[in-house]
């Protein structure tokens, strides 16, 4: 079981790693205020990488390391720091001539060139690529790539659904933890499942369209602020 | 919410039973476009479903396939009716929005194709699933899509301007969010689906 939690671990490492990204607190990992009733309340959300955060009982929040979670990122939560979110742009009216321009390339769980263009949104069910995900789906180019790099173990991960289209599922799970520093009782209290559309078919510049959209499952407009929000994306 | 399709296909599972086909009519459409020949009626309402194919010189067909016949043997049946034509080569490997400004039976074609490849809209994007009644089109202006709402007594009739069609991505999320959002005080459209009193809205209001 520890060679599978370390496995995992290296995974979430890794992950931020690839993305390019620091990881940072967002502003739901917020600690109560310090006091005689205090319970230190703390919340944040986790993208389910398989390393194994049960979803069925309470762990502990310094556990989080054993989940592949990094122990900076543990203490920080643990403290109560955050940051707040990103502020996303207005619709546009209308296809902006750069829409098919190519924001990130990554492979996806087996190896397969994934890509992110910048796309557009109309504010209504027009659009997509990443400014449809981040503007009307409320979802990061990082979740699409953790989505499609570390998809749910099994069948139902990754599945074609197209002659060349793919559709890639993982969880979010949102955690509560209350107690002292890294010693609070945690548990999953809410999971949302993220899914991603990728078209392979190769466009003129030799590369994949890429992602069409993603959402929350079952959620049309926005995904919850949790779910883009979480620590180890 | 539902996290699997109603009736899966067999080709790909994790698709409802009729992507299969509409993506391998939006092939023929495609290959076709130039010969005349138009898809006009794609009707989902039974376990087989039912397609009107014709061409401009009067001449048409209705096919019950299975729904998961392919290209080759769909071709093969129009052919006795009228001239039909399968797509290029790399069809299913090169994105071919054919663009605002390609001919409407080009466009209605990608319309078909985005419909085809994104069967989860019908299942996965939505609280409830919601059912692909009918997908028909005048051939120059326009492409109607019907929908059935879980738990509704009247069907949507969701009208898509061929001329938005050329380059849409992943336009079955659209239709369908659209489709939900119809109000009952919408008007009635002339003609019911499977039985179904049916409102028309236009796609690009939602």
């Amino acid at each position: 079981m520890n060679t599978v939690r370390k496995r995992a671990g290296i995974a979430v490492t890794a992950l931020a790693t690839a993305m390019g990204t620091a990881l940072v607190m967002p502003a739901s990992a917020q600690a109560a205020p310090a006091g005689p009733d205090d319970r230190g309340l703390v919340e944040f959300s986790v993208v389910d990488t398989g390393a194994g955060i049960p979803r069925d009982h309470s762990f502990q929040l310094k556990d989080l390391t054993d989940y592949g979670i990094p122990r900076q990122t543990t203490e920080k939560l643990a403290a109560g720091e955050g940051t707040a979110a990103e502020e996303a742009p207005a619709a546009a009216d209308a296809p902006p001539a750069d829409r098919f321009d190519v924001v990130a390339e990554w492979k996806d769980r087996d190896g397969w060139d994934a890509t992110m263009r910048k796309g557009w949104w109309n504010g209504g069910g027009g659009g997509f690529g990443l400014t449809k995900i981040d503007q009307k789906h409320n979802l990061s180019l990082d979740a699409v790539k953790a989505t499609t790099m570390y998809p749910r173990p099994g069948p139902t991960g990754k599945e074609q659904i197209g002659p060349s289209t793919y559709n890639y599922r993982t969880e979010v799970l949102h955690v509560e933890c209350s107690g002292w520093w890294i010693f609070r009782t945690c548990r999953v209290t809410e999971v949302k499942t993220v899914l991603a559309g990728i078209d392979y078919r190769k466009l003129g510049d030799g590369k994949a369209f890429g992602a069409v959209t993603a959402f929350c499952e079952g959620v049309p407009g926005r995904c919850p602020d949790w779910v883009r929000n979480a620590i180890n994306l | 919410m539902s996290t699997r399709p109603t009736r899966p296909a067999r080709r790909w599972p994790a698709a409802e039973w009729w992507a299969p086909l509409v993506t391998d009519l939006a092939a023929i459409q495609r290959g076709s476009a130039s010969l005349g020949l138009v898809v006009r009626r794609i009707s989902l309402t039974e376990t087989t479903p039912s397609v009107e194919v014709d061409w401009p010189d009067g001449g048409y067909i209705t096919l019950r396939p299975d729904p998961e016949a392919g290209v080759p043997a769909l071709l093969d049946t129009l052919g006795a009716a009228g001239p039909a034509a399968p797509p290029p080569l790399d069809h299913d490997d090169m994105h071919w929005a054919p663009g605002p400004d390609a001919p409407p039976l080009l466009r209605y074609a990608w319309l078909l194709d985005q419909l085809g490849t994104a069967s989860d809209a019908w299942y996965a994007y939505v609280p409830a699933p919601v059912a692909l009644l009918e997908i028909r089109t005048d051939g120059t202006e326009t492409a109607d899509i019907a929908v059935a709402r879980p738990d509704r007594p009247d069907a949507v009739r969701v009208r898509a301007s061929l001329a938005g069609c050329g380059e849409a991505a992943g336009i079955g999320y659209a239709v369908v969010e659209r489709a939900l959002k119809a109000e009952s005080g919408t008007p009635l459209a002339q003609e019911p689906i499977a039985g179904l009193p049916t409102r028309l809205v236009r796609l690009q209001e939602g």
